[in-house]
């Protein structure tokens, strides 16, 4: 593969997903994440680095803000508003609200509003658990008509509806389980999952850009200091 | 949204004058949080044309020269006070009609009491719809 693969940068809304390594150790380091978060703060900090507004929908409360440093963290959207008037260009959103529903359909609504002309990048962490609808909107509309790249982060992508699941590229971080086997071949990636259970260390990461053999990008996992 | 939420207002706030169009000044700004404040007044210009304008382009309202003259004034400061009050009026884009209204009137007779005027001016005539009411001579203490 030569040169910077589009999805990387484009407004192609991404899926990343894979068995959750909260409890595991990243690279032998100790770290909390896994491999999905440290994937989606690496992303922020490089393919993210060229969108004038990022946002992190952190509902998690993971402690983000230690790995992007240079990150305003905020507990609503309406303080989201607040640090961007300020100046603000790169923000964490911690809500203070548990209906994260409510949350991210807020959210949705503000990224709509925004200036078209603006790009955006929004990572939506645990998506099973926001609005479906608000989702749906990030990944079907949002991407051109706000001029918005939506990361989506799922520890299963069998929670993610189908509909969801049309509009993304998935992205599968660590190893395979044999529980996904199904998913992957409703969705035509039987061979993706065929090389990935054969492949993949911790935190490796592969994206899955078709439904035919060889059809995906394989990658090292992102360097440490995402995940700490 | 039905919960209160109002993203339109929220963006706007978010970017401010840029939530209508480009946001290459607001880009630059958001590398450097810190200097908003250079020493300019963006509404300043605004404002200096909104109050200049008027005194070149503000058109006939409320009471005319004639009208002044009517209650007592002297042609010269009936002008004055003919352009004063379209100055005001548009300012505040008002129009009472061609009336000096009571405060006017009170004003002009304290500025004329104990003057020698000479004046025939009617001062029930408040409807003032015709402001064609022929000037008089008093001029002499119209200050």
């Amino acid at each position: 593969m030569t040169g910077k693969p589009a999805y990387l940068t484009d407004n192609a809304p991404v899926l990343l997903t894979g068995v959750t390594g909260a409890q595991g150790d990243y690279l032998g380091n100790g770290g909390t994440f896994g491999g999905k978060t440290a994937l989606s703060t690496w992303w922020c900090d490089n393919p993210g680095s060229e969108r004038d507004l990022v946002i992190f929908a952190n509902v998690k409360h993971d402690p983000i803000a230690d790995v992007l440093e240079d990150y305003h963290e905020v507990g609503t959207v309406e303080d989201l508003a607040d640090a961007m008037g300020s100046g603000a260009r790169r923000l964490i959103l911690t809500p203070r609200n548990s209906d994260w529903e409510e949350v991210s359909r807020h959210l949705r609504d503000f990224v709509d509003a925004l200036p078209q002309s603006m790009t955006k990048l929004v990572v939506l962490d645990e998506a099973p658990e926001l609005d479906d609808d608000a989702v749906l909107t990030f990944v079907r509309v949002l991407g051109n008509g706000a001029n918005c790249k939506t990361l989506v982060l799922a520890q299963s992508p069998t929670d993610i509806s189908t509909t969801i699941v049309k509009q993304v590229l998935p992205v599968w971080v660590g190893p395979m389980k044999s529980d996904y086997l199904s998913w992957f071949r409703t969705h035509e990636y039987g061979e993706a999952y065929d090389y990935i259970a054969e492949t993949h260390d911790p935190y490796e990461w592969t994206v899955i850009i078709g439904k035919g053999e060889g059809d995906w990008h394989h990658y090292e996992p992102v360097p440490e200091v995402y995940a700490t | 949204m039905s919960d209160g939420f109002d993203a339109s207002e929220a963006a706007g706030r978010a970017v401010g004058d840029l939530a209508d169009g480009s946001i290459d000044a607001d880009v630059d700004a958001a590398t450097d949080e810190s200097d908003d404040d250079d020493g300019s007044d963006p509404t300043s210009s605004t404002s200096l044309t909104h109050y200049l304008t008027p005194l070149v382009f503000a058109p006939e309202r409320g009471p005319t020269t004639s009208t002044f003259c009517g209650h007592g004034c002297s042609r010269s400061i009936g002008q004055i006070l003919d352009g004063i009050t379209d100055y005001i009026l548009d300012l505040l884009d008002r129009d009472p009609g061609d009336n000096i209204g009571p405060l006017g009137k009170i004003g002009l007779g304290i500025s004329n009491f104990g003057a020698d005027r000479s004046s025939t001016s009617d001062d029930d005539g408040d409807d003032g719809a015709d402001g064609s009411a022929a000037p008089t001579a008093g001029g002499a203490g119209g200050v």
